[in-house]
């Protein structure tokens, strides 16, 4: 029994050995290959991403470019002089206001619900991208 | 020999497999990889440079505007004399007169010249009283002038201008830091602005009573240390210029 397994194994032939190696080769190197370039291919796109939002973030240039007040509500107007369009917030007075879009060379009017208690008040606008404006507006006697 | 030829070559056929998927691993996946990332950092090298650039010409623009008033039938007019002195071509693409905007004209002055723009029809809320226009002409790269004259008054009574108020106009760039202004007349000692000023004020107009010799100290605080002397101006306000602007440097 034992001369005739050994027989037996040693009957596999070389050529099919390494054809079931290289189809194993293939397998997972065909694998290797698929997953590598998903991956690569995201992380390309991720990186390019980043890149975009980070050029697109210093290439923000804005302004508070005058501010009127009436009785109970405050007019802001935000000038977008970048090339970039933004989004924009009013952060300080605080207010509701939702994230206001500011196409590039616009001049927008953002109005909210304020009450200026005393002579003067500083005025913060903030993009989504995390550039600010800042403005002191002395109220007109 | 034949045999053992044979089974080395056989043997070899995984190992050229191997290669040559991770040679197309290479040529597909990590090359591909690394030229996609290459663009990106070369764009964004190009946009910096132009933000750059635009940034230098926001900084290079430099325009003096007087306001000439004048009554024309009885109704108050402004004209501004518009004078580029910088080196780059200045589009004027609004003026605001008090919280009235005006944007019904094009103007593009080119450098070393001069323009006129002529504004009637101004709002004159009350006919009883006087009414001072506050006027800033706004170009296209984002910079914002007063005028060089200060600031015209109209009487709709007597139909008469007055040049109003002297101002020294304190400006600056965003810092980090608070900020310490101190302006005293030259001639009488008299101190008339003593202030600390949070890091985030972009411009802070000081008005003084006359004209006169004036010494604007500006300090920059660290912390709560009173350390930098930024700024040791002497200003001189007249009749004929009675607003100075003081830029802090950054």
């Amino acid at each position: 029994m034992s001369r005739t397994r050994v027989s037996r194994s040693r009957a596999v032939s070389p050529v099919i050995s390494a054809i079931i190696i290289s189809a194993v080769v293939m397998a997972v190197g065909g694998a290797v290959w698929a997953y590598s370039q998903g991956a690569m291919t995201i992380t390309a796109e991720n990186y390019a991403e980043a890149i975009i939002n980070t050029t697109d973030t210093i290439s923000e240039r804005f302004i508070i470019e005058h501010v009127k007040n009436s009785e109970t509500e405050l007019s802001v107007w935000i000038f977008n002089y970048g090339d970039v369009d933004i989004e924009v917030k009013i952060t300080n007075p605080e207010n509701e206001n939702d994230w206001e879009k500011v196409v590039s060379g616009e001049l927008k009017k953002i109005d909210i619900a304020y009450t200026i208690s005393g002579t003067e008040v500083g005025i913060n606008v903030k993009s989504r991208r995390d550039n600010d404006a800042y403005y002191r507006f002395v109220v007109p006697s | 020999m034949h045999t053992i030829g044979s089974s080395c070559r056989r043997r070899g056929t995984s190992t050229v497999f191997g290669v040559m998927i991770f040679i197309g691993i290479m040529f597909t996946a990590v090359i591909p990889m690394f030229l996609v990332m290459n663009q990106a950092d070369t764009l964004q090298e190009i946009r910096k440079v132009e933000v750059g650039r635009l940034d230098e010409e926001h900084a290079m623009e430099d325009i003096y505007f007087y306001l000439t008033p004048t009554v024309v039938d009885e109704f108050p007019v402004l004209t501004l004399e518009i004078s580029n002195r910088g080196e780059l071509a200045v589009r004027i693409t609004r003026v605001w007169i008090n919280d009235t905007l005006r944007d019904d004209f094009d103007c593009i002055i080119p450098p070393i010249s001069d323009m006129d723009l002529v504004f009637d029809s101004l709002t004159v809320p009350d006919p009883q009283e006087s009414v001072i226009y506050h006027v800033m002409a706004v170009t296209d790269r984002g910079n914002i002038f007063s005028p060089t004259c200060g600031i015209p008054n109209y009487n709709p009574v007597l139909k008469f201008w007055t040049m109003g108020d002297y101002l020294i106009d304190v400006t600056m760039e965003k810092t980090k830091h608070s900020l310490h202004i101190i302006v005293k007349n030259e001639v009488t000692e008299d101190i008339l602005c003593d202030e600390d000023l949070p890091y985030w004020w972009n411009s802070y107009p000081i008005t003084v009573p006359e004209a006169g010799t004036y010494r604007v100290k500006i300090y920059q605080f660290y912390g709560h240390v009173k350390e930098r002397l930024l700024v040791d101006q002497v200003v001189i306000l007249s009749l004929s210029c009675s607003y100075v602007e003081v830029r802090v440097p950054a």
